[in-house]
């Protein structure tokens, strides 16, 4: 059985089209005072943004928040951001420290589940139908239980190793990227994937049996 | 063996799913509004200044301001009363050591001692290093010496360009000076003009 090819809607979201003002020409008007750039950028970057840290904290409310604090701090720190990362990595470094910051402090385990509030339109609506039909193992699991219990799972993951599965399983970030944002090598990166991977079999072998 | 890489597989599939757990594009829309409505409102608040700070703190607390300012006036009169009461050494200011230089030379006048301690005194081997003058005269370096009365003369220059060469500074033996020591104690500097 081929593994289904899952695009995520925002993976195009980054590119620059022709129309697009360059990235560079965005940060140094940012820095000059430029608000009408800096959203530009804000606009660009936003939903992978707030995905990641909303599948880091299963929270709506508190991936608002972090998310909008990230772009705070990295318009304040606009005038330190020295090129020698894309700034994609670099916002996405702040993200993930303000994140795990936050999950440091605040424990929670309410994992709230936003499934019905999904985009179940086009792509996303065949790819779970066809995962629905052909790999659920109790054909009368529901849907929302099974994400429940992924989502339990995840969170029983330790901040490095739900990052590490959020960035490459969820968002399909490639291990040399993700290795670049967590600041480790590609072989750390694939060891913790590995690691996280085993603890999430050994939470859902209920659900994942054939 | 097939079924853990099948189990990874549905995982993977399972988490690929959580791809479409997006928020309307609306929700998104309102995070860029909201991060530049708050840029916008920290850039209209005028940054206030320590000293601008500490006054409103102040305002808002009077008793507090007026507590300080009297423990400080109380400090200002306390300083100035030590002031009167604290005088310093006579000599202070008007002597001191030289300051260091290659042409400040040190001379040490020997002369033996007329005590019975003398009989016992200890002989002390000059080092050839060791630039020292008897009486006007330069020791000659490894003589022995039975014992030296440590009169220190301390001359801005060099001893020889003095014409009688009669100290500047001297002083007389101290009284922690043991000549019958084997190793010469600190003499403690107290200089006459």
């Amino acid at each position: 059985m081929p593994a289904a090819t899952v695009t995520a809607p925002s993976t195009t979201e980054a590119h620059e089209s022709a129309t697009e003002r360059p990235e560079r020409t965005l940060i140094a008007a940012s820095r000059e005072g430029d608000l009408s750039a800096f959203d530009e950028l804000v606009r660009r970057y936003q939903s992978r943004i707030y995905a990641t840290i909303y599948h880091m904290t299963s929270n709506r409310e508190d991936a608002d928040d972090l998310a909008q604090e990230t772009f705070l701090k990295a318009f304040k720190a606009l005038k330190s951001f020295k090129g020698d990362s894309s700034f994609y990595t670099w916002v996405y470094r702040i993200a993930i420290n303000k994140t795990i910051n936050f999950l440091k402090q605040r424990r929670r385990k309410s994992a709230q589940l936003s499934l019905n509030e999904m985009d179940l339109s086009g792509e996303g609506q065949g790819h779970i139908l066809e995962f629905i039909s052909e790999h659920t193992p109790r054909r009368d699991v529901r849907l929302h239980e099974l994400q429940a219990k992924l989502n339990e799972a995840m969170q029983k993951l330790s901040e490095v190793h739900r990052l590490v599965v959020t960035l490459h399983d969820i968002q399909g970030m490639p291990h040399e990227e993700i290795g670049k944002i967590m600041d480790c090598n590609t072989g750390t990166v694939r060891s913790r994937l590995f690691y996280a991977r085993q603890q999430l079999q050994g939470h859902l072998s209920d659900y994942l049996k054939q | 063996m097939s079924k853990p890489s099948h189990q990874t597989g549905s995982l993977e599939k399972l988490l690929q799913l959580k791809r479409w757990e997006t928020p309307p594009p609306e929700h998104l829309d309102r995070i860029s509004s909201r991060v530049i409505a708050r840029i916008e409102a920290d850039q209209a608040v005028p940054q206030e200044t320590l000293w601008s700070r500490l006054c409103d703190f102040l305002d808002f607390k009077p008793v507090l301001a007026c507590s300080y300012s009297a423990a400080a006036m109380g400090l200002l009169v306390f300083g100035l009363g030590m002031k009167d009461q604290v005088k310093p050494p006579p000599h202070w200011g008007q002597q001191g050591l030289p300051a260091p230089s290659h042409r400040t030379g040190i001379q040490l006048t020997g002369v033996p001692l007329q005590t019975e301690t003398n009989e016992k005194a200890a002989s002390f081997r000059l080092p050839s290093s060791a630039n020292l003058w008897r009486s006007g005269v330069p020791v000659g370096s490894g003589s022995v010496h039975r014992s030296i009365q440590p009169v220190v003369q301390t001359s801005l220059s060099s001893p020889m360009s003095h014409p009688l060469g009669a100290p500047l500074l001297q002083h007389s033996r101290p009284s922690g000076f043991n000549p019958a020591s084997s190793r010469p104690t600190a003499i403690p500097a107290r200089f006459e003009p």
